[in-house]
């Protein structure tokens, strides 16, 4: 409870989304809690606020047993994400790509100057500015998932972007 | 995971991260344009088949096994043996796969692949006769698609190709008007080799080798079989976009410029 | 029609007492497999038994589909095993015959007990068997397989499970038939145990035994089963050291900084 993930919508109903979590559950988004107050399916249309196909950071509010998760986007940074992409790696490394207090994310945010939301299901948002960018935050994130039982890792990551940016500095970067 | 209903709805973000990708002439895995995936392939890989390969494509995983029976010509080509290509997608090939007769999907691929063994002449069929009119070797061409990472048409062709290329026939008496097959082999003649360019249309890109994620975005893909003097010898046109005739020009170019490496490694 | 009838040797077991491929009553073919095969899958495994090539692949737990599958306390198991045309001598139609329908069924029953079910309610377990290459024992190789496949998908089991087939040739108790001792032999006794607990979730029977010759059977099949079950935890030791090494440190304990 509490997990902020990031979810794709893949249908509707008159008064609320299904999102795909990357889980064996599927989750709903009630337009109430979006609106912040009661949803009239007469009068308001739910695919004016979210469409099916986008893509959504939110948080977990309630889920056990009997009941698939329910979602909530109040909170800063969740609601639809807009530009950058997805980023799929395995959940359970998920830990190990924030570190301590947030301690590796923030190198990654600080190193290479770009937007990350991490989903707990493992589903990354990236937002550089540019494409070569993307290409590095790509593969420093991958080189963390395989990695992630092993101790320095932190220090190693710092030195492959730098060796990364080194390497490109010069190199026309194509900008998104 | 979930997805398979999720498989087929495309974030937003996805498709317009390749496309824009694509108008600044990068790709979603850093290939450039005319690129293909690693290709690997293995072959003798099936005893009990008479000639069979094993093809990775990146992701993409094809196995391909040829099985020999004996049988009556078609009625309309009484002195020529017979080749039937035939597909199955594994379930295990992807996660929104169901298992199931052949879909749609598995029938093109075949489909396709068979009609660029047809058309190029890859076997002088005639040799396939035994007693023409009555009696032909039939030739079945399996595949089987253990990994569904896009571009199944070029995969299989190679695999079917490989197949073929390591095939053994029978020998055979002819007693009597009896057909007595000898337990001695001899390989297939090969006399081309074919060999299919994909082509996928990403906005107003054209690219080879398209990958799944590719897939799910393109506008339309076109298939191109090559024979060994480059020649068009069938074309599919698949997915519901359309194209121009320079953008079919512009395709037919670059089939022709990635074929011949192709098949150095179909030949290799 | 088989193109050819290769004639069947008369003894199957010659005065030595080795069997047609040389082997002793008591010895596996060579047997080796490989975990992680097939990167879209949750987990997958490979299986070379003697000339058997078995692929198996798993997905999930996930979304069941068709939701009235949906158990609420458990995870559903549905397994598919399946025949290439030209795994065997004879071409195979690629039609599901009657035995494919059946061995998914045993297969599925012989890997649900070693299942934490309970873990995963109203979810979905896919087990995909693809048989390349057929050589006698399919079921208990691709039972060896996808029990590493569930393994590999990180999904909490009880034990992994070994299966051989145990049978009678030529009037002698043999471990691990070959397609030929399989066809020809008098009896054939496929078996799949959890090794830790000596509990059997696969029995099937065809042939004639006696009560004797049964429980010898089982026994030599027990033995033939441990040795199995060591190179299926070698297998998946192999991936993960695999893993190790090409990060290269290996920490001694898995000392995480994380939160």
């Amino acid at each position: 409870m509490g997990d902020i993930i990031i979810g794709k919508i893949i249908n509707t109903t008159i008064v609320s989304w299904k999102v795909d979590i990357n889980s064996a559950y599927v989750a709903t988004l009630h337009a109430s809690t979006v609106l912040d107050r009661s949803f009239n399916p007469i009068k308001d249309d739910i695919r004016k606020y979210f469409d099916i196909g986008d893509v959504i950071a939110a948080e977990i509010i309630a889920f056990n047993r009997t009941r698939d998760p329910v979602l909530s986007i109040k909170g800063r940074g969740l609601g639809k994400l807009r530009g950058g992409r997805i980023i799929e790696i395995l959940p359970a490394k998920v830990p190990r790509l924030i570190g301590r207090k947030g301690s590796m994310i923030n190198l990654i945010k600080n190193e290479t100057n770009c937007r990350i939301t991490i989903g707990q299901n493992g589903w990354v948002h990236v937002q550089t500015k540019d494409f070569i960018m993307e290409e590095i935050v790509e593969k420093v994130i991958r080189k963390i998932e395989q990695e992630a039982h092993t101790s320095g890792l932190t220090d190693r990551v710092k030195e492959l972007i730098q060796e990364e940016l080194n390497k490109r500095r010069g190199e026309k970067s194509g900008t998104i | 995971m979930i997805k398979v209903d999720s498989y087929k709805i495309i974030s937003d973000l996805e498709k317009r991260h390749i496309e824009s990708l694509a108008k600044r002439g990068y790709r979603i895995d850093g290939r450039g344009f005319k690129d293909y995936r690693k290709i690997t392939i293995e072959t003798d890989y099936v005893p009990k088949a008479e000639g069979s390969a094993r093809v990775f494509l990146g992701n993409t995983q094809i196995v391909a096994g040829v099985k020999i029976s004996i049988g009556a010509p078609y009625p309309d080509t009484p002195d020529a043996g017979v080749i039937t290509v035939n597909a199955e997608f594994s379930p295990m090939a992807a996660p929104h796969f169901e298992a199931g007769p052949p879909g749609e999907e598995a029938v093109e691929v075949a489909r396709v692949v068979d009609r660029g063994i047809r058309h190029s002449d890859i076997i002088d069929k005639q040799k396939l006769a035994i007693i023409p009119g009555e009696q032909v070797f039939i030739l079945f061409v399996d595949l089987y698609v253990l990994g569904y990472n896009g571009n199944m048409f070029d995969a299989g062709e190679l695999a079917a190709v490989k197949a073929l290329m390591n095939t053994k026939l029978p020998k055979y008496e002819i007693v009597d008007g009896e057909v007595k097959l000898v337990p001695e082999w001899t390989l297939l003649e090969i006399e081309d080799y074919p060999v299919s360019v994909t082509i996928a249309k990403i906005g107003n890109t054209l690219v080879v080798d398209p990958n799944a994620n590719e897939e799910r975005v393109l506008d339309s893909r076109i298939t191109f079989a090559l024979n060994s003097r480059s020649e068009i010898v069938s074309v599919q046109k698949g997915e519901a976009g359309t194209f121009t005739v320079n953008e079919i020009e512009q395709a037919i170019e670059m089939a022709q410029e990635v074929s011949p490496k192709l098949r150095e490694i179909l030949k290799a | 029609m088989a193109l050819f009838k290769y004639p069947v040797p008369e003894k199957l077991i010659d005065e030595n007492g080795l069997r047609i491929d040389k082997r002793k009553y008591n010895e596996l073919r060579p047997i080796s497999f490989e975990v992680g095969v097939l990167p879209q899958c949750d987990g997958s495994a490979y299986i070379e038994m003697g000339g058997n090539k078995i692929i198996a692949g798993v997905f999930g737990p996930r979304k069941v589909q068709p939701r009235h599958l949906a158990h609420p306390n458990k995870c559903v198991i549905r397994a598919l095993y399946r025949m290439a045309t030209f795994s065997v001598e004879e071409r195979k139609s690629p039609a599901p015959s009657r035995r494919e329908v059946e061995l998914s069924m045993v297969i599925r029953n012989s890997l649900e007990p070693a299942i934490f079910v309970e873990y995963y309610p109203k979810t979905l377990i896919d087990i995909v068997v693809q048989v390349l290459a057929a050589d006698g024992g399919t079921r208990c190789a691709s039972i060896n397989a996808a029990s590493l496949a569930l393994a590999d998908a990180g999904i909490a089991l009880k034990d992994l499970v070994s299966a051989v087939a145990v049978g009678k040739v030529d009037g002698k108790i043999v471990l691990d038939l070959n397609d030929i001792e399989d066809k020809e032999g008098e009896a054939d006794l496929p078996i799949a145990v959890m090794p830790q607990f000596n509990q059997f979730t696969l029995l099937q029977f065809d042939g004639n035994m006696t009560k004797e010759e049964f429980l010898n059977a089982i026994n030599l099949g027990l033995e033939g089963i441990q040795i199995i079950y060591q190179k299926q935890q070698d297998a998946i030791r192999a991936k993960f050291a695999y893993e190790y090494s090409n990060s290269g440190e290996l920490t001694e304990k898995n000392e995480r900084e994380d939160e």
